[in-house]
């Protein structure tokens, strides 16, 4: 009995031992250094399902951060010159996907526009509209059109110029202020603007349910695409908006920890 | 920052004891933390709180030079900012804000006042 236990302890050890060298393996190179603890300490973090755990949450963080771009602005805590261009890279990302939802959102409006009849009263209205609605909703956490850059200057630096970029972005992104009525218009606008997407959609899934097809281009399978289209552009509208608040939120931490801009450069 | 960037209790006791350990690696962070949270905690809970608090500028990480001790490998050590303090000091005011509240232990009086009404 001795024997045999001496013998699947060993057995333990080996796969756990293997285990653990897999999952270290597995590791993102930059969190190498966060797992386990000196020899004299046994630390649980080197424990095979630990490690695994640790190995699944790094690699999730990690995917989330290449998902929300400004997280990773201050993530491993980069010098001043990396951070600068993180930042730089990650406001002219938003600023893209920012014009790349309005035209999926606009693509959208047509592709809902083809299900209705062509003689139908609802066409014109459900073309024109959605798409400025969703426009001036956008418009309320992103302050312009256009990234427009700040002009470099023979007597600028390159910190005072990050620093006004960091204001113009600022004021792009979250300008701090909180209205009442604002707020209200805001919400109603987003409401309206993803109620929209789905309007046609719905409106033919009852017409289909009560036996009369609006088009005979019509199709089951064009309605749910639809359907799966509308339902990724509400996760991403939800999505660009937080981003959008979690970005102005790191440029305004960044822009407090630069010196004013009046600060002489002797001081 | 926003509200959404307010400390939850798990990044509060992370973020404590990265600003009470000296030279805080995540082994004796997650031992801390452990202690006084006073249930298990996963590695991968800490290492995510730790990822989630330098995203938000309060705390920075540097690699320490490799020892013998940790077979040359290098750790990584965390060091709570100016921005993590004040966020800390924030939770630590609204903390006491609520014992002030409740006073002293209000679930213990309220036991005595169902034990006198028996």
């Amino acid at each position: 009995m001795g024997i045999r236990n001496t013998n699947k302890e060993k057995h333990d050890l080996t796969l756990g031992r293997r285990i653990s060298a897999a999952a270290k393996r597995l590791l993102p190179a930059d969190r190498r250094s966060d797992v386990g603890g000196d020899v004299q300490e046994t630390s649980k973090a080197s424990q095979p399902a630990e490690l695994i755990l640790s190995v699944l949450k790094m690699w999730w963080n990690k995917m989330w951060r290449s998902f929300c771009p400004p997280l990773a602005i201050l993530y491993g805590s980069p010098p001043h010159e990396v951070k600068k261009q993180r930042a730089r890279d990650t406001f002219k990302s938003l600023d893209r996907a920012t014009v790349l939802f309005i035209l999926a959102y606009g693509a959208l409006t047509y592709l809902n526009v083809l299900l209705l009849p062509e003689e139908s009263p609802l066409q014109f209205p459900l073309t024109a509209g959605p798409l400025p609605i969703m426009c001036i909703a956008i418009r309320f956490h992103w302050k312009s059109w256009g990234s427009a850059g700040i002009s470099d200057s023979v007597y600028m630096d390159d910190d005072e110029k990050y620093g006004k970029e960091l204001d113009h972005w600022i004021a792009i992104l979250w300008d701090g202020s909180f209205s009442p009525a604002q707020a209200m218009l805001r919400s109603a606008l987003e409401a309206i603007s993803v109620m929209l997407m789905y309007l046609i959609p719905v409106y033919v899934t009852v017409q289909f349910s009560a036996a009369q097809r609006a088009s005979a281009e019509v199709t089951w399978s064009g309605v749910l695409m639809r359907y799966a289209f509308a339902a990724l552009l509400t996760f991403l509208f939800v999505h660009v908006r937080k981003t959008n608040r979690i970005a102005g939120g790191i440029f305004q931490l960044e822009r407090n920890a630069l010196k004013p801009l009046s600060t002489p450069l002797n001081a | 920052m926003g509200k959404s960037d307010s400390l939850g209790q798990f990044e509060q006791l992370v973020l404590a004891a990265v600003k009470k350990i000296e030279n805080a690696y995540a082994v004796p962070i997650q031992a801390m933390v452990e202690q006084v949270y006073g249930k298990r905690v996963r590695f991968a809970s800490v290492y995510t709180a730790l990822d989630r608090l330098e995203e938000k500028g309060y705390v920075t990480s540097r690699e320490a030079d490799p020892t013998p001790l940790r077979g040359h490998q290098p750790k990584r050590l965390y060091t709570i900012t100016s921005g993590g303090d004040g966020a800390l000091r924030d939770s630590y005011d609204t903390a006491g804000r609520f014992r002030e509240l409740f006073g002293a232990n209000p679930w213990e009086s309220g036991t005595q006042t169902k034990k006198s009404t028996i």
